[in-house]
Formats: C-alpha cells, structure tokens, sequence
C-alpha cells in the first residue's frame, strides 16, 4: 500500500518536475515569473486534442508535437513582441497573469467547463514488479521526463545556444554588448519553457482529464516545486518536483485528500516565507 | 487657499448631492447597480493601495474579500448580531489575515511577492471550500440577515443605498488623505524605490505590511457588505480569477492613481452588469486589453492622465 502510494507519488512528481524545469529555464533567462505557466499546460492537451478531433493526424504522438510547435512559436513571440517591452518586474508580472485569464476562458470558450477524456494512448496493461503495480504509462511518462531532461542538460551547458542563454541569464546588458542576441535568445528560452510545459501537459493527458481549470493548482504547484529545487536549477526543478509528488502522495493516503493541495500551498508560503528569494538564492542565479 | 477650501466644500456639496439624491428618482434596479458600484469602488480603492502605491501584485485581493464576507455573515448569522457592526469585524479579521501575510512577505521582493500572494489566494479559497462546519463548504452560507441596525431593516436597495453611498465615499476619502498624507508619501516611495528608501533609514517592510493591510481591509469590508446585499456566501465568488480580473481592470484604467481605481470600479461594475450575455468573453477582452495597455505604455502612445504608473 505505501510502496504503491509512493510510486504514484513518484509519477505526479515526474510531471511537476517537467512543468518546473520550464519554469526554472524561463525565470532564469529572462527573469520573468510565468504566471500562465499552468495555462499553457492546459492548452497544450487541448491542442493537441483539437489537432485529434480536427482530423489533422491520428496519431497522439505527432499530434503532441505539433501542439509543443504552435506552443513553442506562440510563446516564442509573445516574448519577443509584448514581454520584451516590459522592463519592470512588475508589469511583467502583470503581463503573464493577464495571459493566464486569457487562456484559461479562451479554453473555457472552446471546449466548455466539462472535462474532456483523450483517447487511450498508452498501451493498456501493467508491469508487476515485486508486489508493485506500475502502468506502463507511467514507464512512458519517466522515461520521457528522463530524456528530456538529459536533452535540456546538454543543451544548456554545451550547445552554443545555451551559452548564450546563460550569458544572458547572468548579465543581459552585458550579454548584449559582446553581440549575443538577447532579445531572441529570451524569446527562444520562454518558447521552450511553455513548450515543456505543454508537453507536460500531453504526457499526462491520456491518464488524467482535461479540464480548463486544472492549470491553475498544477501551475502553483510547479512553482512550488521549482522553488524547492533553486530556480535555475534544472535537475533541481525534477527533485523539486518529486518531492512535492511523494508529499502529496503520503498526505492524501495517511491525513486526507481534501487538505493536500492546502498543505503543498501552505509549504509553498513557508518557504517564501524563510527564502525571500526562493532556496539557494544567495547564490548567483544560473542556469545549467 | 481660502478660495480653495470655500472651492472644494462647493464641490463636495455637489458631488453629495449627486451621490445621495438618487433614491429619490431611479427605479430599484439601477439603484441595486449603483450599490455594485460603490462596493467595487472600495475594493479597487483597497488595490490601488496594494498595487499602486506598496506595488505588490496582488492575487489575494478577493480571497480577503472573502475572509471579510464569510466572517460578517458566519457572526451575524450564528451570534445575530447587528450586520452593520459585524461587516466592519470582517474588515478587520481581512486586516489580520492581511497582517500575517504581510509579515510572510516582509523581505521578499517582486515576482515572490506576487507568488506569495497567489499561494495566500489559494490557501483561502481552500478553507473557504473544506472547512464545512465554519463555512458550508461548498454550499456556502445561505439565508444572510441584509444589512439592519437596531430596528432599521435596509433590505431594499432603496434603503441601503445611502449606507453604500456613505462607505464607498468614506473609503475613497480614506484612501485620498492617505495617499497625501506622510505615510502615504513614504510608501509610494518604498514602492518605486524600495532599496534606495530603505538606505535612508526608512523600514520597507513595515510600511509595506501598512499599506497591505489597509487595501486588505478594504477588500475585506466590500465582501462583507457583499455578502449582506446578496444574503450568500459561496467559494467561488472569491477565487483567483476574480482577483486576476480586478487587476487587469485596475491596469486597463491605470494603476498609479486613484482616479484609476474608481474608473476600474465603473468599467467592472457596468460589465458585470450589462454585459452578462457577453461573461465568456468578457474577461478574454478584459485580459487581452490590459496585456494591449501594458504593451502601449511601454511605447509611450497612451495619453497622459491615465497613465499607469507615476513613471515620469
């Protein structure tokens, strides 16, 4: 019983930690909070399963990848057109919280307040390993977690781009005096940010439901989860996160399930509360 | 200056006129819009101190209208007392709520704050849904006494329209003298300057926690007031998309100045009011213009008066 808890832990866990790495990626290049972060994990399903509905493909997998594109694309250039012109903390924060509303009733709109069911797209079927019952969409779920965070690894510490974007991390003015694009390299970065976040998205939409509203508590709680791991630390953001799933897990079988989301808030107000700037803030934020 | 004074009691005359008269005139229900107005032009008065003058983001800002609202309906309701003494204890229980968040966010800064607050939201709205035996759950409270003192029943709004009236103005003037007042000044300064301000010697996060729990009191005596004209309390009235929605309000008509947070009230009450068939896609159109007034500020297009914050 508690080895099967903490297992389904794990997995939930797998998926804030994508969410938070994207978040963490994105804070830490342009400095931005990404309120809609939970949105656009949303809107990644339903994209997806629009382009399943719509007839454009059959299959969920190139469904999901052109969903992460028009992510990728759409983020890509509200950072490059509105974000960029926003210089003050503030009115970025206030920015990305009005996408937030904008998204979550356009998917009201488009979908309405029920939730919707994907069609099955994992093979059906479970692994029995010593005693413990592991879907095998929750093999497909870790393992795509653990290749995407490989992928992010090397790309932001040995691809040129990641330099850049860690140059950019550290000193933008700088960054932007010794010839690095800055202003794309931000828009580059937030596009990749949303795009892991719809994916995310994706990856769990098979097993959960689709709901417009569900973006908000999951968003929260990949903020909680990058906080926990350091912003900026990308292998941080998946511990982050699997810590905040195996917590959750063990609240929701031994307390009660109506108290765990209050408990993940209430952890994520107390460390606010003691790290004013999120844990490891003394160090220099980085990326990598 | 005594032209000025003599000047500003005309104009004070005028406007209380202006203000009160009306029950003479209209019809209940645009009287009912009205009341709306002025319960909206409290809460946004208590943002623009959040938001305009502390420079916090605030996502919290209808949850403490919440707390306000469940605890004048949950006193009035259990222990009969007077309405009009309770809503002024669920201001002050937002003030204390305010209070204990603001001492959590005492060295935090920007972005955090904002996260801060969002964690506060949900925090709320989660005891407002689960602790049933205090608040219904997800029923809410039903069958609230409208607002009366003593013998006085002001169930029609006829009746409680001057009470709205005198609040509102009461709120908005609380709000002026504050803004002029050496405090006010202060944490404006905090707010634009923190780190500057603070190496004069001047505690950022005590202003900040003044400031936060003035806009919180606010917010807190509007949702009580609501809860009396409406005779109901509900978990969704007071979740983070309804403060999402008064912020984008409040940037649309400019954060930096009062007169914003009364033209905010105006534009979020005439929505709700006269664009009910339009609600899905009210708030699209409400999001995408504050990102669209954002956006043209930061090109310098927009025209003075409104501007959004005091940046000269």
């Amino acid at each position: 019983m508690l080895s099967q808890q903490l297992a389904n832990g794990l997995i939930i866990g797998l998926i804030y930690g994508l969410l938070a790495l994207g978040f963490s990626l994105v804070y830490s290049t342009t400095r931005v909070v990404n309120f809609a972060h939970g949105e656009i994990f949303t809107a990644g399903a339903f994209l997806a399963l629009a382009c399943l509905r719509g007839g454009l493909t059959t299959s969920l997998i190139l469904a999901g990848a052109l969903a992460v594109m028009a992510v990728f694309l759409v983020g890509g250039l509200f950072t490059y057109t509105v974000l960029w012109k926003l210089r003050t903390p503030l009115e970025r924060s206030v920015a990305t919280i009005a996408l937030s509303l904008a998204l979550r009733d356009g998917m009201l709109l488009a979908f309405g307040s029920d939730s919707e069911s994907f069609p099955p797209s994992y093979p059906e079927g479970a692994l029995t390993l010593a005693g413990l019952v592991v879907p095998y969409s929750y093999l497909v779920i870790a393992s795509a977690t653990a290749i995407l965070l490989a992928g992010f690894t090397i790309l932001v510490r040995y691809s040129r781009m990641g330099i850049w974007m860690r140059a950019t991390a550290q000193d933008e003015q700088l960054a932007a005096l010794v010839g690095i694009p800055t202003r794309w390299i931000q828009a580059f970065a937030f596009g990749l940010g949303a795009g892991l976040a719809a994916t995310a998205g994706i990856l769990v939409a098979p097993t959960w439901q689709v709901n417009y509203a569900a973006g908000t508590t999951v968003g929260l709680k990949a903020f909680t989860a990058a906080l926990l791991g350091g912003l900026g630390n990308l292998p941080g953001a998946i511990i982050g996160g699997v810590v905040l799933g195996l917590l959750e897990a063990l609240l929701a079988g031994y307390v009660s399930s109506t108290w765990k989301d209050l408990a993940v808030y209430i952890c994520l107000l107390a460390v606010l509360t003691v790290f004013p700037g999120g844990i490891f803030a003394g160090r220099k934020a980085r990326v990598g | 200056m005594r032209r000025q004074t003599l000047l500003s009691v005309a104009v004070a005359c005028v406007a209380g006129a202006v203000i009160f008269l009306p029950p003479l005139v209209f019809a209940n229900v645009s009287l009912r819009v009205a009341c709306l107005f002025f319960l909206t032009t409290i809460l946004m008065v208590g943002l623009y101190v959040v938001t305009g003058l502390t420079r916090i983001v605030s996502l919290c800002h209808a949850a403490l209208a919440g707390v306000g609202a469940y605890v004048s309906a949950g006193i009035a309701l259990r222990l009969g007392w007077w309405p009009v003494a309770t809503i002024f204890l669920g201001a002050l229980a937002a003030v204390a709520v305010a209070l204990l968040l603001a001492w959590c966010m005492r060295k935090m800064e920007d972005h955090y704050l904002a996260l801060a607050t969002l964690a506060a939201s949900e925090i709320l709205t989660n005891i407002f849904r689960s602790a049933t035996a205090l608040t219904g759950g997800a029923n809410g409270l039903a069958g609230i006494p409208p607002l009366s003192l003593a013998t006085l029943n002001w169930s029609q709004p006829a009746s409680y329209y001057p009470f709205c009236a005198a609040i509102a103005l009461g709120a908005v003037g609380l709000v002026w003298l504050f803004d002029r007042s050496p405090l006010g000044r202060a944490l404006r300064a905090v707010g634009e300057e923190g780190s500057r301000v603070g190496s004069l010697g001047v505690s950022q996060s005590r202003l900040r926690a003044i400031g936060f729990a003035l806009g919180g009191g606010l917010a807190g005596l509007a949702g009580a007031i609501g809860a009396h004209l409406d005779g109901f309390v509900g978990p969704e009235s007071y979740g983070v998309s309804l403060s999402i929605g008064y912020l984008c309000f409040l940037v649309i008509a400019g954060f930096g100045r009062l007169g914003g947070a009364i033209l905010a009230a105006l534009l979020a009450s005439i929505g709700q009011e006269y664009l009910r068939g339009f609600l899905q896609w009210q708030m699209i159109i409400v999001a995408v213009l504050a990102l669209g007034f954002l956006y043209l500020r930061s090109t310098n297009l927009v025209l003075q008066p409104w501007r959004l914050a005091g940046k000269k």
